[in-house]
């Protein structure tokens, strides 16, 4: 009987560097119980403010491409909408170097809801 | 406490140290737990060993997730009574049956140089839609192979797909093939095949999920 | 879980671990057994998405 450790993986090619990091993010945002160490805990914290502003961040830049698309923004409010979500990512990135984290650790698994992004 | 590891038939085989509670045709497979149980390593491995067992026993399997319970067994009993009907629609869908989980990255450029807020909406909207297109091109083929499969929103260029396949056990390698023909189709992107699995994806009993 | 596992390990203990906490079935009537931190924000989240998914279908409908 195969241990529920072994190796699943059947098929696998490219950079599994790229791959690694990626499931890091998602091992990272799994729900756990939060240590007590006080410096886990801020880092714990962070990654979920972190992600949910993450997430809005994702959402809204979404909603602005459909509006895009469908031809109903003027240019400049692209011109400006394209300015506030780069300085969002900007942004983005300065705070989650800050904590100490990865953009990929700002994964929330959101199973049938993660369709909405 | 009544400790809930998968759902299976009433007639089902079990692996030592767990009990059946059947009703109406569907069993629990249920063990005995003094008190809450953290998410740890060990104690997630603990409950994927046990319903990895139970699958290598019966061929309709609804894996449980992770730390559900019942304080009292009629209310499990009352539980499974109330969703007999829909819990039978799923051991039907699953019979015979594993889960294959594919995963798909890719590689973001940053932007060589500064771009005005309009470049980088134009560019951003290229990107969604062609990891978008990638993404269809990779998993319509599979999913035509499978049963049943989910898949989660692309996210964008790097997750560009991570979806699971329901297929039957004896199509597996068929269904590598597939995914290593997807592989050739796209060397620039990072493919993970992985299981099999016991179908925890399509356990779900809401509606309109799949 | 620690990286100095092989790559194909660690594939798999993620894997498995994301089946075990994420999927599966959630029996309504049952009670966590688990203690987990951030399940009340997963939940606040998913009320916050499925308020936005019914706008979304509101505003294609009004377009």
């Amino acid at each position: 009987m195969r241990s529920e450790k072994d190796g699943r993986v059947l098929v696998a090619g490219g950079d599994l560097d790229a791959l690694a990091r990626d499931l890091d993010g998602v091992r990272r945002s799994l729900p756990r119980r939060i240590d007590a160490d006080p410096e886990t805990v801020e880092r714990g914290l962070a990654q979920l403010v972190l992600t949910l502003v993450e997430l809005l961040r994702q959402l809204m830049e979404r909603q602005a491409l459909n509006r895009m698309e469908h031809g109903s923004l003027t240019d400049d409010q692209i011109e400006r909408l394209g300015e506030t979500f780069m300085k969002l990512e900007e942004r983005m990135n300065e705070l989650t170097e800050h904590f100490g984290l990865e953009r990929s650790d700002l994964n929330l698994n959101l199973g049938p809801l993660g369709d909405l992004l | 406490m009544l400790y809930l590891y998968a759902l299976v038939d009433s007639a089902a085989a079990l692996p030592d140290d767990v009990e059946l509670v059947s009703i109406d045709g569907i069993g629990a497979v249920v063990g005995e737990i003094d008190d809450v149980v953290d998410p740890t390593d060990e104690q997630v491995l603990s409950h994927a060993r046990v319903v990895d067992q139970v699958a290598a026993l019966n061929d309709a399997v609804l894996p449980v997730r992770f730390g559900r319970g019942f304080p009292e067994l009629h209310e499990l009993e009352a539980a499974l009574a109330r969703l007999a009907p829909r819990l039978e629609e799923r051991l039907r869908a699953v019979r015979g049956c594993v889960e294959l989980g594919v995963h798909v990255v890719g590689t973001v450029e940053p932007p060589t140089q500064s771009e005005l807020g309009a470049d980088y909406m134009r560019r951003r909207l290229r990107e969604v839609a062609e990891a978008e297109a990638i993404a269809d091109e990779i998993h319509v083929p599979l999913a035509e192979r499978a049963r049943e499969s989910t898949r989660s929103g692309s996210t964008g260029p790097t997750a560009l797909l991570r979806a699971a396949y329901l297929v039957p056990r004896g199509d597996v390698d068929a269904f590598c093939a597939a995914v290593e023909r997807a592989r050739g189709r796209h060397p620039s992107l990072t493919f993970a095949c992985t299981g099999p699995w016991p179908p925890y994806s399509f356990a779900d009993l809401e509606e309109g999920v799949r | 879980m620690t990286s100095d596992l092989p790559l194909a390990e660690q594939v798999t203990l993620i894997e498995l671990v994301d089946r075990v906490l994420n999927k599966g079935v959630v029996i309504a009537g049952d009670i966590t057994l688990a203690v987990a931190d951030v399940d009340l924000v997963y939940l606040g989240l998913r009320v916050l998405l499925t308020s936005v998914a019914s706008l979304d279908r509101v505003e294609e409908q009004q377009a």
